[in-house]
């Protein structure tokens, strides 16, 4: 993946309905750029922040049946009234009178529904963003692989990230593919919500720091890529990529293989190497210096 | 009158002996489209020249005069910049820029490295040259040192004696009979290099590829190195005596063809997916002491995950070592001898297999 991710592959990802290649391959992508992290933490706090002010209504249980039978026994006893006071007229004009015929009860039952209409609306459009069932349940959650739950035993607490911390923010639990992030169950508290930066290893924010840099300079120049330079740019970028992402994958699954780090490392080296030598070309062709 | 004449024949005497000694940037003469353009310069043997265009094919050869010439087809001017720093104009220039131009008139500075036309370079064969061009391709022969970079063309280069560093994004580039140090790097093109040797004890040779395939024949160097991301890397050819070999993939295969009496230890580390497989016979060793690492991994919580080693002793050729059935890192780590452990061999493939080929 070498395209800057869009919001909506973000929120897909946040919502957990990617699949688990996908999952991955953002999850790398998210680690190896910085403006990517950047909106996807932007985004995690938009949603954080929209779940902590509907928690009440999400709390709160609709008293769905009581206001039906309500309803219908208004809606029916107004019918019964309706009715006796229209029984002598005619067909076609006791339904336009039945109809056009706004009593208080009548009133307040296509009151009663609009509300629950427009409350069932917005329930509906939150749990499309972020995926909840509306079962209170637990979600499934699949067995933890022993390096996972090793992983997330040694996982430091959760903190709010320091604007001037370059940590990448990802789902608190993203070693677990298709476990949904803890933030978006439903009957979490909110301060659950708050995103845990991942965990680095050592040495690999300096290849993160230096990779940011270097594709900053390779943005920044003014002049457009030649498209035969960016195709093999994009081309290269995307091997190297797949490259770290798998690397990545098995240190993190082996994290007390230092041979396994160490291919990791180089990959990284090999995406620094990439990137100075596009860097390099696209300031090859001005005047020798 | 005898004197006006006198005056007369002097001053046209003193315009023509000057205009033999006007330096070639101001022979300027009117150069039709398509025609070839000539310029000369003597230089020291062991100068360094500088040559740049946007696009256009690169030709520069070595010859044993003191002396370069340029000629260029699609130029319309070619001028000889020198650089060094000597305030003795006299002497032969050490350091020369030559600048290709498309339009003609007064140097723009701008306008370096941006022309668009073939040209032909002969330098003293003691010369370094620094060659660069965004499309075109750039062959270089006999010279002492090469800078030479392309995006998307090929690099050849034959019989450099000292240094080669040459550069490319797409392009693949060529390394025939030379020495010296070497460096060369494509993100996505091959590099193949055939009979190279070392020029002094300290030189290294380093060849480093995205997706290209790395194809190393007869170098002769006591130290090798040879990454790759996705391409494959194959040597053939004698290992140098007391030589290190260095070779890293991630997903491509490794090959190594060697003589049947060559003499090494290998140092591999594969994934417990890959296999190596050997003709070679080898004696397992055990695991020698690591340096420390930098930086420092962390700290394990759990109890560190014992090694399966493998047995130590002879094993009969060709072997196969196939993937460990019992719980293992996710990096197999492998140290063997064969014959007299003369030359090192360290392999790292992550997801290819490693193949060691008599030959």
């Amino acid at each position: 993946m070498t395209r800057c991710l869009d919001e909506a592959r973000l929120q897909s990802y946040f919502d957990g309905e990617l699949s688990i290649d996908l999952m991955e391959s953002v999850t790398s992508h998210l680690a190896s750029c910085v403006t990517c992290a950047a909106a996807a933490r932007e985004l995690e706090e938009e949603t954080a922040l929209l779940t902590t002010a509907l928690s009440a209504e999400f709390e709160v249980s609709v008293p769905t049946e009581t206001l039906r039978q309500r309803i219908d026994a208004a809606v029916l006893g107004e019918r019964v009234a309706v009715a006796q006071a229209t029984e002598k007229r005619s067909g076609l004009a006791a339904f336009f009178s039945g109809v056009l015929n706004f009593g208080t009860q009548r009133t307040l039952g296509f009151a009663s529904l609009a509300v629950v209409i427009a409350f069932g609306a917005i329930v509906g459009v939150v749990m499309m963003r972020t995926g909840k069932q509306i079962t209170s349940n637990p979600p499934a959650v699949t067995p933890l692989k022993s390096t996972d739950v090793q992983q997330l035993a040694n996982a430091t607490p959760p903190s709010v990230p320091s604007p001037t911390e370059e940590s990448v923010v990802v789902p608190a639990n993203d070693d677990v593919p298709g476990v949904r992030p803890e933030k978006f169950r439903r009957n979490k508290p909110s301060t659950n919500a708050v995103p845990q930066p991942v965990k680095l290893f050592p040495g690999e924010r300096s290849y993160l720091q230096t990779i940011a840099r270097l594709d900053t300079t390779i943005n920044s120049n003014k002049r457009e890529m030649r498209p035969s330079l960016r195709a093999e740019y994009e081309r290269n970028l995307a091997v190297v990529d797949r490259a770290i992402a798998a690397t990545r994958s098995a240190a993190k699954s082996n994290p007390n293989d230092p041979d396994t780090a160490d291919f990791m490392f180089a990959a990284y080296q090999s995406k620094v190497d990439l990137l100075n030598t596009i860097a390099d070309a696209r300031v090859s062709n001005g005047p020798r210096h | 009158m005898t004197k006006k004449l006198l005056v007369v024949s002097a001053v046209v005497g003193l315009l023509f002996s000057l205009a033999g000694s006007t330096p070639a940037h101001d022979e300027k003469k009117s150069i039709q489209p398509g025609e070839k353009i000539e310029r000369s310069l003597p230089v020291d043997a062991q100068a360094t020249v500088t040559l740049c265009v946007a696009s256009g094919a690169l030709k520069v050869r070595g010859w044993d005069k003191s002396e370069i010439r340029v000629r260029s087809l699609g130029a319309e001017q070619v001028e000889f910049r020198r650089i060094d720093k000597t305030k003795d104009t006299s002497k032969p220039a050490s350091r020369v820029d030559v600048i290709v131009l498309n339009k003609t008139g007064v140097s723009n500075p701008r306008l370096d490295c941006q022309a668009v036309a073939d040209v032909d370079m002969e330098v003293p064969a003691g010369a370094t040259v620094q060659v660069q061009t965004r499309d075109g391709d750039i062959t270089i022969a006999g010279v002492s040192g090469v800078y030479a970079g392309s995006q998307n063309g090929d690099i050849m280069i034959e019989r450099a004696t000292k240094l080669v560093e040459a550069g490319s994004v797409g392009g693949s580039i060529s390394l025939k009979d030379s020495s010296g140090r070497i460096h060369l790097s494509s993100a996505g093109g091959t590099i193949e290099v055939l009979n190279v040797r070392a020029a002094n004890t300290e030189d290294t040779f380093e060849a480093g590829t995205v997706s290209g395939d790395i194809q190393l024949d007869r170098v002769s160097i006591p130290k090798v190195t040879a990454k790759t991301v996705n391409g494959t890397v194959t040597m053939t050819g004698p290992l140098a005596k007391s030589g290190w070999y260095g070779f890293t993939n991630m997903t491509g295969d490794i090959m190594l063809g060697l003589p049947p009496d060559a003499s090494f230890q290998l140092q591999a580390k594969v994934s417990e997916k890959q296999n190596i497989i050997s003709d070679f016979k080898l004696i397992y060793v055990s695991d020698p002491p690591q340096p420390p690492r930098t930086p420092a991994p962390a700290p394990a919580p759990k109890p560190a995950v014992k090694k399966p080693l493998p047995k130590n002793g002879p094993v009969i050729a060709p072997i196969i070592i196939e993937r460990q059935s019992q719980p293992a890192p996710f990096v197999r780590r492998f140290n063997a001898i064969c014959g007299t452990g003369d030359a090192t061999i360290s392999v790292n493939s992550f997801g290819g297999t490693v193949r060691l080929k008599k030959i």
